[in-house]
């Protein structure tokens, strides 16, 4: 645990600088159309996931570009779910263009919850490597393997852990996926 | 490896493309034979989609750590944000 606990701040130091420069535009933007402080965090950590996904690698914070688009994505994100919420149709669409309505769906959300339940290291080792694409060689170390080598069997043997979870789960309750 | 860590290997270079020309229709032949194999090869899929799900969920959960502690510690920045919003 403690060696997870070491990431989370390292991660954090980052995310510090990105918040206290982007946060107050984001804010400023949606308080000046009238939302609210808990819609602008909502949809500037929203921007971030978006630009998270963008890069595709690990934080390399931050250039004056990047903050913008991340400006960008928020205000566009808070038009699309707040600002239209009073009228007839919902303009969830251009939402979806960020996030794909297949991995949020509630059953999935559902037996995330189990697999978190039953195997969350695993799921954050797993999560490292694919979601924040950290190098091998900085996930051996900060889950405590003796090597690359053997960070990689783990991963594959944790792919399998995870895999004949939701198997067993899903084939126990079919509705999970459609 | 073990086999099934080294079904798991090939069905991850399918399924992310890094395969070569020649193991890449190998493996498509294989799936087409051997249906176990192509099981596998969906409940990875769902794997990875649920990975990223997690991964998400873990990315904002980040973020709302560091929003809960800057406004803890820093009043000034506290009040400056919260001077953009109308009170309700």
């Amino acid at each position: 645990m403690e060696v997870l606990e070491k990431e989370i701040t390292e991660v954090q130091t980052d995310f510090v600088q990105l918040y206290k420069t982007t946060f107050p535009k984001v804010a400023r933007y949606v308080g000046g159309k009238g939302g609210t402080l808990a819609e602008a965090k909502d949809v500037f950590q929203d921007a971030v996931v978006v630009y998270f996904e963008k890069i595709n690698s690990e934080v390399p914070f931050l250039k004056k570009g990047d903050m913008e688009y991340i400006v960008g994505i928020a205000k566009k994100l808070w038009i699309n779910k707040y600002r239209e919420k009073n009228r007839l149709q919902p303009l969830e669409e251009s939402y979806n263009t960020y996030f794909q309505k297949d991995e949020s769906t509630v059953n999935t959300s559902l037996l995330l919850r189990y697999v978190e339940k039953t195997g969350r290291k695993c799921m954050d080792l797993l999560q490292a490597f694919y979601y924040r694409k950290l190098p091998m060689k900085d996930i051996a170390g900060r889950f405590g393997f003796s090597g690359e080598r053997s960070a990689t069997v783990q991963k594959y043997k944790c792919i399998e852990k995870v895999r004949d979870t939701i198997k067993a789960k899903s084939l126990s309750y079919e509705d999970f996926f459609e | 490896m073990r086999t099934s860590l080294n079904d798991i290997k090939q069905i991850e270079a399918h399924l992310l493309s890094k395969m070569s020309n020649e193991d890449a229709l190998l493996f498509e032949a294989q799936l087409l034979l051997d249906n176990q194999l192509k099981e596998n090869l969906l409940w990875q899929q769902k794997t990875y989609a649920l990975v990223k799900l997690y991964g998400r969920n873990k990315l904002k959960e980040e973020l709302e750590q560091v929003h809960q502690q800057i406004f803890n510690t820093q009043p000034t920045f506290r009040t400056r944000i919260l001077s953009f919003f109308k009170k309700s």
